[in-house]
């Protein structure tokens, strides 16, 4: 064992390389936080390169102020809250019957839906026939079809096969009906990957930059990465943030601190939870590449 | 007749008399809507979703054999038989699109594939003892996937622009700006980089979890033989992941034609477009907002069967180069 304890030249140029490596996954959010935060002159004399420079939250304030942006916040929540809560229920509501062996049509119907994962009809297609339904610019384009994932359900299959059978027997025989089991046994045996599950569709739908951008073209139902996509890309910062700018380099060094500061509320949410959470995520991910 | 329990937990099935064959079938049927009723009642709003959203969408996707037009709709367009396809093949922008996707994807999967195996091997020879270490590279590597993609190219846009960080940098090393966005020459290195900084990382987590699969024992057999770290890494590491990397390479190689819209649309200026405009954002264009969408439909649809036949070809050359004769299928 001893020389898998001692230190090489190797050990020294691996670690060094890794070193860096976490340092160019780290360095764009840092320079993105410190410009955010910096001082306005800082900022327009090009000094920020890694840490902030002074402190101001001016930027902070004029995106609290911008209405597009708060309505768009707003949608984002709105969209991942309800797009995750009908992916969990679809998820339970196909998971129990499929995994019940007295269920008959649980092969047919697994077999149909596995399907899906296979074939799509395509970007025109589904754009048309999601036309057809009326459901265009509505929160329903959003977040139903997503719900709709067999992926997700054979995960939370796979879980509840692994309840010991006399569990449910148990409740059955005394007189438990099949909405009681999926409540009051399953659900809470399944937590832990229902929450993984929660997580992926969670940030798939607060990064979705596709879907909205289909369906939605009503600014009221504007996301936040529509949004972004307008400040950052198009460089419609001015129109976003209201108020009266000349068009001096002190207002665009400014529409910079504001273009940084909204990726720093559109981060914040998944960079808050991500120490606690990234386990689930790895987690989920490997119990996909196993069953799969 | 079955044999029914009261609990409805178990139908034993039971040569029946074939006399009533037809009551008892029905007296089957009753009896399993009876007994596991709940169970339909489950099912059904998820079989109504599926329906909707993604199986009634294949219906649709006749209209690539067809001459759309709104008022008459789906079913009511007239046919033309292969004419749409025929089309693209004349695009003069069928060459432009096909090259830059397959180029494209072809940069994607050579850059990116190796990387997270590469940085899983490193990872692998960090020592026992600085387990915190490792696990810490391993938290900040998987960030940047959570990171949206119109967030990672907005930065992009930020970075690189003419009074970006990199051209602050760029002048202060060469004296010169360099035009980096809207040049054609940048286009693809801008893309696969923003791939590979997002994925090397999360790409690393499935081979990680099959390099704990190694028995420790192996190594330490490898050492007491005298192999160098290059051999323990050649024969004891890289075997332990070779079937994880003959799946993953399977399910990549398909990506050499599926190009993500997202990047490459938000990524793509009209002045990139010789080298940015792939298939997926040819669709878009075409179908969604000149509103050519038989033609949108037809396009996507050679795209995926091309995407499905390279799975095949992959499977099958897999199958055919490995030992075990084992592919995805």
């Amino acid at each position: 064992m001893h020389t898998l304890r001692k230190m090489r030249l190797f050990d020294y140029l691996n670690y060094l390389f890794l070193i860096g490596f976490s340092c160019l996954m780290l360095y764009p959010l840092l320079y993105v936080f410190s410009i955010s935060v910096s001082d306005g002159e800082a900022v327009w004399r090009q000094s920020v390169k890694l840490f902030p420079i002074g402190f101001n939250v001016e930027a902070y304030e004029a995106i609290a102020r911008a209405n597009a942006v708060v309505r768009a916040y707003r949608n984002s929540i709105l969209y991942t809250v309800l797009g995750t809560t009908f992916t969990l229920i679809v998820c339970l509501l196909a998971a129990y019957p499929l995994s019940e062996p007295r269920f008959r049509l649980r092969g047919p119907i697994s077999l149909i839906l596995g399907l899906t994962l296979f074939f799509s009809a395509g970007l025109i297609p589904t754009y048309l026939t999601y036309q057809s339904y009326g459901l265009l610019n509505t929160i329903w384009v959003i977040t139903l079809p997503v719900a709709f994932n067999f992926w997700f359900i054979i995960l939370v299959r796979a879980n509840i096969s692994t309840i010991p059978r006399e569990l449910k027997d148990a409740a059955r025989v005394d007189g438990a009906s099949d909405f009681r089991i999926l409540l009051q046994i399953i659900v809470p045996l399944s937590k832990p990957i229902l929450a993984t599950i929660a997580l992926f569709v969670a940030v798939a739908i607060w990064n979705d930059f596709f879907n909205p951008l289909l369906y939605l073209n009503n600014s009221e139902k504007f996301p936040l990465t529509i949004m972004l996509r307008r400040m950052l890309i198009r460089g419609a910062t001015g129109e976003v943030v209201q108020g009266n700018y000349a068009d001096t380099l002190q207002a665009k060094a400014f529409f910079r601190q504001v273009k940084m500061a909204t990726v720093i509320v559109t981060l914040g949410p998944i960079l808050l939870v991500y120490p606690f959470v990234q386990k689930y995520f790895v987690q989920g991910t490997l119990v996909g590449a196993i069953k799969g | 007749m079955g044999k029914d329990v009261t609990t409805g937990a178990a139908l034993v099935p039971e040569i029946s008399d074939p006399r009533s064959r037809l009551h008892d079938w029905r007296g089957r049927l009753e009896r399993e809507f009876r007994n596991n009723w709940q169970l339909y009642v489950m099912i059904l709003p998820v079989l109504v979703g599926f329906f909707l959203f993604r199986f009634y969408p294949l219906y649709g996707l006749q209209i690539a054999f067809k001459d759309y037009n709104i008022v008459a709709g789906v079913r009511g367009s007239e046919w033309v038989g292969l004419e749409n396809f025929l089309k693209f093949f004349e695009d003069p922008f069928f060459f432009r699109v096909v090259k830059n996707t397959v180029v494209l994807g072809f940069w994607t999967l050579v850059i990116s594939y190796p990387l997270p195996i590469v940085f899983a091997v490193l990872l692998n020879e960090v020592k026992q003892q600085h387990g915190l270490f490792k696990r810490v590279t391993q938290s900040i590597s998987y960030l940047p996937h959570f990171v949206a993609v119109v967030v990672i190219v907005g930065l992009m846009y930020d970075f690189f622009s003419s009074d970006g960080i990199v051209n602050q940098m760029a002048v202060a090393l060469t004296g010169e700006k360099w035009r980096i966005l809207g040049s054609p020459a940048w286009f693809r290195p801008l893309y696969v980089g923003s791939v590979v900084w997002q994925g090397v990382g999360w790409g690393s987590i499935i081979y990680l979890a099959a390099l704990t699969g190694i028995p420790p024992e192996l190594y330490e057999a490898a050492i007491v033989d005298g192999a160098s770290r290059w051999q323990r890494i050649l024969y004891v590491t890289l075997p332990g992941l070779l079937p994880v990397i003959s799946v993953t390479l399977i399910l990549s190689v398909s990506s050499i034609v599926s190009v993500g819209f997202e990047r490459a649309f938000l990524l793509q200026q009209p002045a990139t477009y010789s080298v940015s405009d792939v298939i997926a954002t040819y669709v878009y264009r075409r179908g969604l907002i000149k509103f050519d969408f038989s033609y949108g439909a037809a396009i996507g649809f050679f795209d995926s069967i091309v995407a499905f036949a390279l799975v095949v070809a992959a499977n099958y050359i897999v199958k055919r180069t490995n030992e075990d004769r084992e592919g995805l299928w």
